[in-house]
């Protein structure tokens, strides 16, 4: 018995190793911006289940004039934004992009969005496919 | 023998204190004993009316310093803020008036500021002016503000002009009702540490 057990494991654990589109996004979210504002925010875990490390090199939107990859750190009680170039996620590793921290920074939308929108990005990496995902538009305040 | 009497003394001391003096202290403000006037300043409020250290009377402020293209840490301190508004008033008590300054009047006019601000909350109240004015007070309070160029591709000179963040200081400032600063509220803001903290300090005077 235990080992059908083991063996039902392992061969569940070999079905999510060979699952197709091995980089996931989930948890997506763009802050719906305040009246005026020209910058908003997204927000997304990027999982990343193949085998070996990618790097998420850009991200693009027909909604924004351009999309950036941004930071977040805190220095002595000063907040500090940083555009970083890309972003690296290991090996079976995943990269949570959350509030104050890094973030997508999405630039001159073509429109005012509000919460119940929805837009679309995609995520550039290198030599792997785009990945492209519909985010919803919500409210935080 | 002396680290057990210590230890007992420790012990009994925490039952001899009563519970409401021991909870008197903020727990993560700075509760400023004796209050430090802010300096006198002049600045332009969201509804274009001159907003000056006079118009802090009467009322116990929060002070917040942040700029309207600020995507990630000035829109989630906002929201924070919000909920520390409505949070105290749920007990009951007074709430504080909420003045978010700019740092970036560049970009930030009156007419920004009054479709930035009330969106949080209709009775925030959003400062703006000339530069000058503004260092008036962040100079005072050790707000720290630095620009800092965004890289943008394939854009013009204008676009780089208005591409920039601005680094400042994530600090929140408790005003008294006589415009002296009471308290320090230090990132990461977290909505019930600020309203205990709040009814703790405004609970002193």
């Amino acid at each position: 018995m235990r080992t059908a057990a083991t063996l039902f494991f392992l061969l569940s654990l070999l079905v999510a190793c060979a699952r197709p589109g091995a980089i996931t996004a989930s948890a997506a979210w763009i802050r719906e911006a305040p009246p005026g504002a020209q910058r908003l925010a997204a927000y997304l875990v990027i999982d990343n289940n193949l085998s070996t490390a990618i790097t998420l090199t850009g991200v693009s939107s027909e909604s924004f004039a351009s999309v950036q990859i941004h930071r977040t750190t805190m220095h002595d009680g000063v907040a500090r934004m940083r555009m970083i170039g890309e972003l690296a996620i290991g090996p079976g590793q995943a990269q949570s992009l959350n509030p104050g921290g890094t973030h997508l920074m999405l630039i001159d939308p073509r429109a005012d969005f509000v919460a119940g929108d929805s837009v679309r990005l995609v995520l550039h990496f290198a030599d792997q496919p785009d990945l492209a995902l519909r985010v919803p538009v919500k409210a935080a305040r | 023998m002396a680290l057990v009497a210590l230890a007992a003394g420790l012990i009994l001391a925490r039952f001899l204190i009563p519970a409401e003096q021991a909870a008197l202290e903020p727990v993560n403000a700075t509760w400023l004993r004796a209050p430090r006037p802010l300096p006198e300043f002049e600045l332009l409020s969201h509804s274009g009316q001159a907003f000056s250290k006079e118009n802090l009377a009467g009322n116990w402020s929060i002070l917040f310093f942040g700029f309207a293209n600020c995507p990630d840490v000035c829109p989630t301190t906002l929201a924070t803020l919000n909920r520390v508004v409505d949070g105290i008033a749920d007990q009951g008590k007074r709430p504080p008036r909420v003045i978010f300054v700019s740092v970036d009047p560049m970009r930030d006019s009156v007419d920004k500021l009054a479709a930035y601000v009330p969106y949080f909350n209709p009775d925030f109240i959003g400062l703006t002016g000339e530069f000058a004015r503004i260092q008036n007070l962040t100079r005072e309070l050790g707000v720290a503000v630095n620009y800092s160029p965004i890289k943008q591709t394939g854009s013009g000179q204008e676009d780089q002009l208005q591409n920039y963040s601005v680094d400042h200081s994530t600090t929140l400032f408790l005003i008294d009702p006589d415009g002296r600063l009471s308290g320090i509220f230090s990132a990461p803001h977290i909505t019930e540490q600020i309203i205990d903290d709040y009814l703790i300090i405004t609970g002193h005077t």
